[in-house]
């Protein structure tokens, strides 16, 4: 049985590395790679076997694992790119699981209004606020002031698949 | 509580975390409304900057992972307590629910023989609740055929099972016993965690989810039975105030009818002869002091020559009933 389990496993990593994803050109002008990518918490066995917690790419999940979704970016270009901002629309399937930043800044209300996460207030359906949970948000935004040319960076966020 | 799975000590090799039981080894259930099996999650981000003063946006490449279907049930006994039975058949009632993410029937499997059961019944057949009504119905709740399976359940949606018993006769008043409904899901059940490739609902993997995709439930009997003693007893008064039994005395037979066990006893019918060389006095029946009348269908008792005859009708278990008539002995 666990034989058939770490079989199946090793098939979807190699499905997983076949498919990581390619870098996608927004607009043929633009200098700039944004790269999506999800990675959800698995059991690592390391060289002394003892197994570790770490970060695989699915192909599969399944409802309560731990993801990691973020975006890679890269200044393939000649000039620094400045006012960087990245927003990232939260799946629907998936909640956020934690906010380290209080200051992160995100919307609660689909992209309508956004502000920073310690101070958003949603309403429940009987009218009355309440402060947001992280499972409210639905989008997360990051503002990089400056990428010079040929560096890169990364932004990130953890969820649950609901 | 399910057993922590084991440590997998091969190098190099990543195995899927059950989330589940990540934490602590204990089993807790997906929430209610979890994402359904086959649902693509995608994810593209977006972004803008200002290049040289022009301002530009651009977006990722989607990323899409698509859901599972965990294999994961629960089942309950449904009955309040233990179900009172008399020799003959009986019912026990379970609720099998699909408690994971995508449809999924259940193979159902009855243990009568438990640990600590003072017998055991038989089952005759497992049967579905068609009607939806709770109660089982002969006739109309769809008996299942061997392997007794469940309709396929969508996820969060409930079954009841009945199990159709034989109760064995000569069982003492308050003897026990449990019969386990076994449930597991029937794409495939195991330790969990383990995968049943390209098994899941949306054409992805079916993965045992934290109970192992199964689960057992106990049902409870208890016997409940009584017997019928009876007790008769005479009474003389001679025409002298004395008590001899000589022509003209007039003897009060009195019969107790006494319940002994928990169970209510019903259709009970007293009768007796007139003795030889007596002769009924009429208007003499009584059922416990109350009068009765002689004659028949107006009461509960009728009398005449030839003998008397009162029903009781139900009597509960630990209660009695006395009747008497009397008779003149013949010259």
């Amino acid at each position: 049985m666990m034989r058939k389990l770490l079989l199946a496993q090793g098939l979807a990593l190699g499905i997983g590395l076949a498919a990581l994803p390619l870098p996608a050109l927004g607009q043929a002008a633009s200098d700039l790679q944004l790269e999506g990518f999800v990675q959800v918490e698995s059991v690592i066995v390391d060289e002394r076997g003892a197994p570790r917690r770490g970060w695989s790419e699915p192909v599969t999940v399944i409802p309560g694992d731990l993801l990691r979704m973020g975006t890679r970016y890269t200044n393939g270009g000649a000039n620094v790119i400045e006012n960087f901002v990245i927003s990232n629309p939260v799946p629907p399937a998936v909640r956020v699981s934690a906010v380290p930043d209080p200051v992160q800044i995100v919307s609660v209300d689909g992209g309508q209004s956004w502000g920073p996460f310690a101070g958003q207030i949603v309403r429940g359906a009987d009218g009355t606020a309440r402060p947001a949970a992280p499972e409210d948000i639905t989008h997360l935004r990051w503002t990089i002031a400056a990428v010079p040319p040929g560096s890169s960076g990364m932004v990130e966020y953890a969820a649950i698949v609901r | 509580m399910i057993n922590c799975p084991p440590a997998i000590l091969r190098h190099g090799i990543i195995l899927r975390l059950l989330p589940v039981i990540a934490a602590s080894c204990v089993a807790t259930p997906l929430a209610a409304q979890a994402t359904p099996a086959g649902v693509i999650i995608e994810s593209t981000a977006e972004a803008t900057y200002e290049d040289g003063g022009t301002t530009r946006s651009v977006s990722s490449n989607p990323v899409q992972v698509r859901v599972d279907e965990v294999l994961s049930l629960a089942i309950a006994a449904r009955d309040a307590g233990p179900v009172t039975v008399r020799s003959g058949p009986a019912v026990l009632s379970f609720l099998v629910t699909n408690t994971g993410n995508g449809p999924e029937q259940f193979i159902l499997d009855p243990v009568v023989s438990v640990a600590g059961n003072s017998f055991d019944a038989g089952v005759t057949d497992l049967a579905a609740d068609t009607n939806g009504n709770s109660v089982y119905d002969a006739g109309i709740d769809a008996i299942l055929p061997a392997p007794a399976t469940t309709a396929s359940l969508a996820a969060d949606e409930s079954q009841t099972i009945f199990a159709l018993l034989a109760i064995p006769s000569g069982l003492a008043d308050g003897a026990t016993s449990q019969i386990t409904l076994n449930a597991r899901a029937a794409t495939g059940n195991g330790a969990p965690g383990t995968v049943f490739p390209g098994a899941g609902d949306g054409g992805g993997d079916a993965v045992a989810g934290a109970s192992g995709a199964s689960a057992s439930s106990n049902g409870q009997l208890i016997v409940s039975a009584s017997s019928v003693t009876l007790l008769k007893w005479a009474s003389v008064e001679d025409p002298f105030g004395g008590s001899a039994a000589v022509p003209g005395a007039t003897v009060t037979y009195s019969i107790q009818t006494l319940v002994t066990g928990s169970a209510d006893l019903s259709g009970l019918v007293v009768t007796d002869a007139i003795p030889p060389r007596t002769t009924y006095r009429p208007g003499t029946l009584r059922r416990d002091g109350s009068a009765l009348t002689d004659a028949a269908n107006d009461d509960a008792g009728e009398a005449s020559m030839a003998g008397i005859r009162v029903n009781l009708g139900t009597l509960a278990g630990g209660s009695s009933s006395t009747v008497s008539f009397s008779v003149s002995i013949n010259d």
